[in-house]
Formats: structure tokens, sequence, C-alpha cells
């Protein structure tokens, strides 16, 4: 009877040993499993930061990118541009243009700020001989748009403002401010 | 005993499908990180070769007259021109891949697709006869260019070869037409075939000749000044002025080649606008001392100036322009501006 007993008790033994074997390795494969995926989630975690800082970087240059754009097209605009008999003069602007060109953003508004200057104030300020400015364009912001400006870039370039009625060249420069948006 | 083994058998079959599921789970994983990283790195690399591409355009608009060839990465590099036009221009793209850019207010002729690791680019001023904006023209060394004009068609041809000739990098060809017309076919990527004997060939008078290369035909009908251009016997397109001419020899097709000189057209009207305005103000602003220049309002306030620039304003817009008017508002300003100049008195342009 008691040999009978202590058999049950090592049988119950072994089968117990086994359970807890199996559910030991289940453990294991499932700490493995675990550990794993926590490797993947620092991974990912590792490259969303990577990510956002290049993200953030080339947001940068974009808007970098963004402003030179409209310098370019400041630089090579027909309607404001120094000519002789057709030929453009680099970097010089005919205040005659640049007045007519008042006119003709007033008249065609969309056109302008839709295809040209976007949302950028600019601005032609003489400093010599003279000290006369003239506001080619403003973006109409509506009280929204105001809301939503998260700052801006500014950027003067010198130039030369030619004076058609007195055939004169006088110094100057554009000031260019860029607004951005949040 | 049986129970045992059963159970063992379920355990291992259990453990099976686990590991198959988890395998499966972290392929899945690893590959659809892989499929989005791809396409995620092929968009930024598209966007950064428009980027480089846009730049190159810009100094190649910036630089007229000047032809530059370069070697570019072996992608295929894409136009679109909608000639759904409105006020504020054209719907217009150019993509490398699978980011494009917008074209809107650019004039740029071109083929639809350019295959090539060479981009040959090229600008020219638009003049009627103040500066509109510069052209910009694309092609690459595959693409072969033949012109065929006879003694009718010189003073033409000569004016467009004058130009041609400035830009090196062309694969081009002028053939004096004779009588009878042979070519070689050197198996290029395409053949532009161009006649400046109006309605006299056809498409199919060239077949024999380009079995082995693609090939189309424009047929030109006009002058320096102003005429028609025929895209494979379709509906005539109307120029004004030589780099216009040449914007059909190097564009896709009729519709790619109006909705360009619609831009071109609409730009005019702008720049039209404000040397409309400029010459008011020059009229309004003379000075009468140190020096009296009254004496110049002649040049800005004949009726004749005002009218001949609002006419080269006018044509982008079909129902008020007649093409008949162009060449004497052209000669009128062009007068004027001599004039003032010669009188010591401010340009008109």
């Amino acid at each position: 009877m008691i040999i009978w007993q202590l058999l049950m008790i090592v049988q119950g033994c072994t089968r117990m040993n086994k359970k807890k074997k199996a559910q030991i390795k289940m453990g294991e494969s499932i700490i493995i499993l675990f550990i794993f995926f926590i490797l993947v989630v620092f991974g990912l975690v590792f490259y969303a930061s990577i990510s956002k800082y290049t993200s953030g970087r080339d947001a940068v240059e974009a808007e970098e990118m963004n402003v030179e754009n409209i310098q370019k097209e400041l630089r090579f605009l027909s309607e404001i541009q120094c000519t002789e008999s057709g030929n453009t003069r680099f970097d010089c602007y005919d205040i005659g243009k640049i007045i007519a060109t008042q006119e003709a953003i007033q008249t065609h508004y969309d056109y302008y700020a839709q295809n040209v200057f976007l949302q950028t104030n600019i601005s032609f300020i003489e400093v010599f001989p003279g000290n006369e400015e003239w506001s080619l364009y403003e973006p109409g912001f509506t009280e929204d748009d105001m809301l939503n400006i998260k700052g801006g870039s500014a950027f003067q370039i010198p130039v030369t403002l030619f004076h058609p009625i007195d055939d004169t060249y006088n110094f100057g420069y554009v000031s260019i401010m860029v607004y951005k948006y949040g | 005993m049986y129970t045992m083994h059963k159970k063992a058998q379920i355990e291992a079959g259990v453990n099976w499908i686990f590991i198959i599921v988890a395998g499966a789970i972290i392929l899945l994983f690893f590959a659809s990180v892989a499929a989005w990283y791809k396409s995620n790195q092929e968009t930024k690399i598209s966007g950064q070769v428009v980027v480089k591409l846009d730049s190159m355009f810009t100094s190649a608009i910036e630089s007229p007259r000047t032809a530059k060839s370069v070697t570019i990465p072996d992608l295929p590099i894409h136009f679109t021109c909608d000639n759904d036009c409105n006020k504020y221009g054209c719907p217009s793209y150019f993509s490398g891949g699978a980011v494009s850019r917008d074209s809107g207010t650019e004039v740029v002729f071109s083929m639809a697709n350019l295959e090539a690791n060479n981009l040959i680019s090229w600008a020219l001023n638009f003049k009627i006869p103040y500066k509109v904006t510069n052209f910009l023209y694309l092609t690459n060394d595959q693409i072969r260019y033949i012109i065929i004009y006879d003694t009718a068609s010189e003073d033409l041809f000569e004016a467009v070869n004058d130009v041609l000739s400035e830009n090196p990098h062309l694969n081009l060809e002028a053939v004096f037409d004779g009588g009878s017309l042979e070519f070689e076919d050197y198996n290029d990527d395409f053949v532009r075939i161009v006649s400046l004997t109006p309605n006299k060939y056809t498409e199919s008078d060239f077949e024999e000749f380009f079995s082995d290369s693609d090939f189309d035909f424009v047929d030109v009908d006009g002058s320096e000044i102003s005429g028609y251009v025929y895209f494979n016997e379709g509906v005539g397109v109307q120029y004004y002025g030589i780099p216009m001419l040449i914007g059909a020899i190097f564009s896709e097709n009729s519709e790619f080649y109006e909705c360009n000189v619609n831009k071109a057209l609409l730009l005019s009207s702008y720049v039209s606008y404000v040397y409309e305005k400029r010459t008011q103000w020059l009229f309004g602003n003379l000075p009468t001392t140190p020096e009296d220049k009254t004496y110049c309002d002649i040049y800005y306030t004949d009726a004749d100036v005002v009218r001949a620039i609002q006419i080269i304003g006018e044509m982008s817009d079909v129902t008020l322009f007649e093409a008949g008017d162009l060449s004497s508002a052209i000669i009128t300003i062009e007068n004027n501006d001599n004039l003032a100049i010669i009188n010591d008195c401010p340009r008109l342009y």
C-alpha cells in the first residue's frame, strides 16, 4: 500500500515536472519574443526620431529654397527689369516699371498673388542719392491668415535703381519678407 | 501511455503553429517596414531629382542664348501641358519619377518624355519688341531634327538656322529641297522632320526613309514675324516670331505647343499692361527743369504707340487680336523707341 502510494507520488512528480518544463519553455519563448519586440520598438523609436530630425532639416531647406525661388522670380521678372531695347540689365530695376507694376498688381492682384509673389512683402528702397521707397507688393492677409503666421524670413539684396526720366542709376536695395505659416 | 503520446503530438503541433504564426508576423512586419522605407526613399530621391532639375531649368532660363548639355541620371523626365488655360496660366508640370513640380507660367518647349542620360537645355528671349519672358527648350542628343527648305523659304530658313546654329549640341540637319529628297536612317530614338515648304509634303512621304526610327512631321507656313505650324497635318497653331517657331520644332505635339504658346501670350498681356502704364507715367512726369523735356511727350502720347502696346497685349484674346496688326504694332513701338533715343528722351522699352 505504502509502495503503491510512493509510486503514485513519483509518477505525479514526473508529470508535474514535464508540465513545468513545458511551461518554462513556453515562458522562455514568450520572453524571447518580448525582448525581440522591445528591441524592434527601440529601433523604430530611434528611426522615427532620426526621421523627425531629418524632416525638420528638410523643412528648413524647403523654406530656404522657397525664399531663393522668390528671389529668382523677382530677379527675372520682365515687368520690372531694366532693359535697353529689350535686352536685360541684371540686378537693375526700372523705377518707371515698378510704379507701373504697382498699378498692374492692383488690377490683376489674383494673378500676381498666386503666381509670382505668394506670401511675400516686397519693397524697393533707394539709399543714394535719394531715399525714396516703393512698396511693390503686400500680401492681402485675412484675420485668419494673421493668426496663422508663424514668423518669417527677411532679406535685403543690393540693387541698382534706374530712373528713366533722369536717365540715372541710383543705389538701393530690395527688401523681401517671406511669411511662414504654422 | 496512448494519451501521453497524443498530448505530446498536440503540443508539438501547437508549437509549430506558434512558430509559423510568430514567424509570419515577424516576416510581415519586416517586409512592410522594408516596403515603406523603399517607397519613402524613392519619393525622396525623386523629390531631390526634381528640385535639381528645377534649379537647372531656372539657371538655363536665366542665361538666354547659352546652350548647355549636361549628364543626368538615366531616369525618364516627363512634361505635361494642358491647354485648359485660365488667367493664372495653363496647368502644366514636369516630373522626374513620382514627384512633380508645377510650371504653370514657365514656357517650356520639349518632348513629353525625355529618356536619356543627357539633357540639352537652351533659352531664348521672347521679345515683341519688349521682353516678355524667356522660352526654355529641352531636348537630348537622341532626338534628330531635320529642317527642309527650298528657294521660296530661304529667308525664313536663314532666320531659323541663324538662331539654331547657336546651339552646338543639337542633332540638327538642314536639307535643301532641290526636287528630290534622300535621308539616312541612323536608328535615332526620334526624328522630327520640319518642312518650311508649306503644303508640299505629308508624313507618309518620309515613311520609306525612316522604317527603323520613330518620326513625325511638322509643316510651317509663314514668315519671320508670324505664321502657322501644322503637326502631322492637324489643325494649325499660330506662332509669333522666330523663338516661338523654334518652340514648335522642340514640342511634343500640337496640344503641347499650343499650351505653351498660350502661356507666352498670357504673359505678354500682363507685361504689355505694365508697358502701357509706364508709357503713361513717362508722359505725366516729363521734367521742365533743369532741362525741359516736355518735347518728348510726342513719343508717349502718340495714340498709335499706346494702341500698339494694347494690340500686343491682346494677342492672348482671339476675339480681339488680328495677327495682321502685329507687325505694324511692333514697327510702331520700335520706331518710337528709336526716335526717343535719338532725341535724348526716355526709352519706351
